[in-house]
């Protein structure tokens, strides 16, 4: 399966995920922004590893509470780590002051900063994967409606969402066309670059003013109307707070050292 | 080149998103102008192509290496530099939602470095002056995208090596990090220039009409103006972060022995009700004199105890939820 099929298959896997009906996903879109964009930002500001373990409570309890698959969460860490791995990996060579002994292993400050980074990283993709999975992006867009975000983003985000998979679905049968008459080739060759994604282009063109004609012919003013609204009820306003409280917490309190000195 | 959260301290992605979303708002006006709904439905079914383009790996000649298309510049060819920049902004988003290409907290930043220098700094100073030149056509273009491509990922691999250092987040000096990043981008641009000249001489030979050669935006001085007082403030937020630690002019004059000598920690005059909100401040700052309260590291033995039983703890909240679920869920899987 090539690239273009396979990146319909993990959109749709998300599609069918956000439809779900679980606690989490009919909590307010823009109270789940909220949460995910503070907690993003609370665990980049967090500089102790004992911390960041602790931040790991806050989505371990959320995907309990929506059934999300880690695994797929987890496959999606190969776009996330091997820059931040490339980034860190120079702290564990320069700074190389021993900060600790544990089991006759000296752990440098190096080693430190290589593993909070690693952290962060795993900690950020899991609340950003909290989103999607429990928000249709219409409803995303909703919330970011609601934010003032201008329409006319809004309507390209829905729109390019839409046809991603149409014409990823396109370029997915062009690229097997195109292997079915130069086997054992890898990727396009030179001479077929312009032509290759040229065509594409300008059927996409063509495709973009019928569907331009289309809409205006069903009303549409360049400003994106949501048929429902979606007004936030007490249960979102205490998990907005709650969770909000205990992001913020966490962030402040070291709750791993508090555990850890009852028992030493 | 899409940079994760990890790489960014707060600062720094707060300042890039609001230097990016300067320039988006910028962006939505030029674009509203011109009041045509067939722009919009463009956008978006252009954004969902070069989304599918990324997709194909370019092989490349003699090297059995391959390229990826990024789309700055082809987006501002055919769209014009503001709708192409809204066009790059809707792709990232989806990269960084769905396939966790970029984080949500460094969208600002990817959008600055992929998007604003393809669109503009490459637009404006690059692809439009060439294409205005008298040269042959297919030369113009050829260069143009090649130029530009190579400027604009230079530009970009450059602010993410600055962005990651400003944050404070890599002990590898600048020069190091910078001799590393920028060979490879170097190539990847060449490449993407000239896949970007490829697909651009395509169209320019079936339907010529389509390119922005002779359609002409232009940049006036006030915009000029506008986009140098962005980088201002980026620039100020960003290297805030290499501010001095001296004294400024007040706590010279308060502080410094040789002045009025005061001690830091204990001056002005005394009161129960000062003390209590001194008290407060010290329990309510969540960021002390500019840093962090407990700034040990978390390498204490109480901390890695602690962190222990807390990652055990969160691998059984999950761990018992899903039990939970699964013998709930019946036959209807």
């Amino acid at each position: 399966m090539n690239k273009a099929f396979l990146a319909i298959s993990e959109m749709s896997r998300i599609d069918e995920l956000s439809n779900g009906n679980s606690f989490l996903h009919y909590r307010h879109p823009l109270f789940k922004l909220v949460i995910v964009i503070s907690y993003i930002a609370v665990v980049m500001s967090i500089d102790s590893i004992s911390k960041l373990v602790a931040m790991f409570l806050i989505p371990s309890f959320l995907y309990a509470l929506a059934d999300i698959p880690l695994s797929l969460c987890f496959h999606k860490l190969r776009a996330v780590l091997p820059f931040v791995i490339f980034v860190g990996v120079g702290n564990l060579f320069i700074d190389r002051q021993v900060v600790m002994v544990l089991f006759n292993i000296k752990i440098t400050a190096g080693f430190i900063s290589f593993l909070s980074l690693a952290l962060k990283g795993i900690l950020a993709l899991l609340m950003s994967f909290v989103l999607v999975s429990t928000t249709s992006i219409e409803k995303i867009c909703y919330g970011l409606s609601l934010l003032h975000l201008p329409s006319i983003i809004i309507s390209s985000l829905l729109m390019t969402y839409r046809y991603v998979s149409l014409l990823l679905e396109e370029a997915g049968n062009m690229l097997v066309a195109y292997s079915l008459r130069a086997p054992g080739q890898k990727g396009i060759a030179y001479s077929s670059w312009g032509s290759f994604l040229g065509s594409l282009l300008l059927r996409t063109m063509d495709r973009a003013k019928e569907i331009a004609q289309s809409m205006e012919l069903r009303g549409y003013d360049g400003n994106y109307s949501f048929a429902r609204s979606r007004k936030a009820d007490y249960i979102d306003y205490l998990f907005l707070l709650g969770l909000l409280f205990v992001i913020f917490a966490f962030g402040m309190i070291n709750i791993s050292q508090m555990i850890g000195k009852i028992f030493i | 080149m899409h940079m994760a959260d990890a790489l960014l301290s707060p600062q720094t992605a707060i300042t890039m998103y609001l230097a990016s979303s300067a320039v988006a708002i910028k962006s939505v006006k030029e674009v509203s102008k011109e009041n045509n709904l067939e722009k919009i439905s463009m956008m978006g079914v252009s954004a969902a192509l070069v989304f599918a383009g990324q997709m194909i790996n370019y092989t490349i000649p003699g090297t059995g290496s391959s390229g990826h298309l990024c789309g700055g510049l082809l987006l501002s060819a055919i769209l014009g530099p503001y709708a192409g920049f809204l066009a790059m902004i809707v792709i990232l988003a989806i990269q960084c939602l769905f396939f966790a290409d970029g984080g949500l907290m460094a969208l600002g930043a990817n959008v600055w470095n992929m998007a604003f220098y393809g669109c503009f700094v490459g637009y404006f100073l690059i692809y439009q002056p060439i294409m205005k030149t008298r040269m042959n056509t297919r030369m113009k273009i050829i260069i143009a995208s090649v130029l530009g491509c190579i400027v604009t990922l230079q530009l970009g691999s450059f602010s993410v090596c600055l962005e990651t250092k400003l944050s404070g987040i890599t002990s590898l000096p600048l020069g190091s990090f910078a001799m590393i990043m920028q060979p490879i981008h170097l190539a990847i641009g060449f490449v993407e220039g000239l896949i970007t000249s490829a697909i651009l001489l395509f169209i320019n030979e079936y339907r010529p009409e389509v390119l922005n050669i002779g359609r002409e935006n232009k940049l006036s001085m006030n915009k000029l103006v506008a986009i140098m007082a962005v980088l201002v403030v980026l620039t100020g937020g960003a290297f805030s972060l290499y501010a001095s630690g001296n004294p400024d002019g007040l706590e010279w004059s308060l502080f410094q022995e040789k002045n009025m000598g005061l001690n830091e920690d204990d001056y002005g005059v005394s009161s129960s009700l000062s003390d209590k909100a001194g008290a407060i401040v010290d329990k309510t700052a969540f960021l002390p004199d500019y840093g962090f309260a407990d700034g040990e590291g978390g390498t204490s033995l109480a901390g890695l105890v602690g962190s222990a039983i807390v990652a055990a703890v969160a691998a059984l909240i999950y761990a018992v939820g899903k039990l939970n679920r699964n013998r709930t869920k019946g036959n209807f899987e």
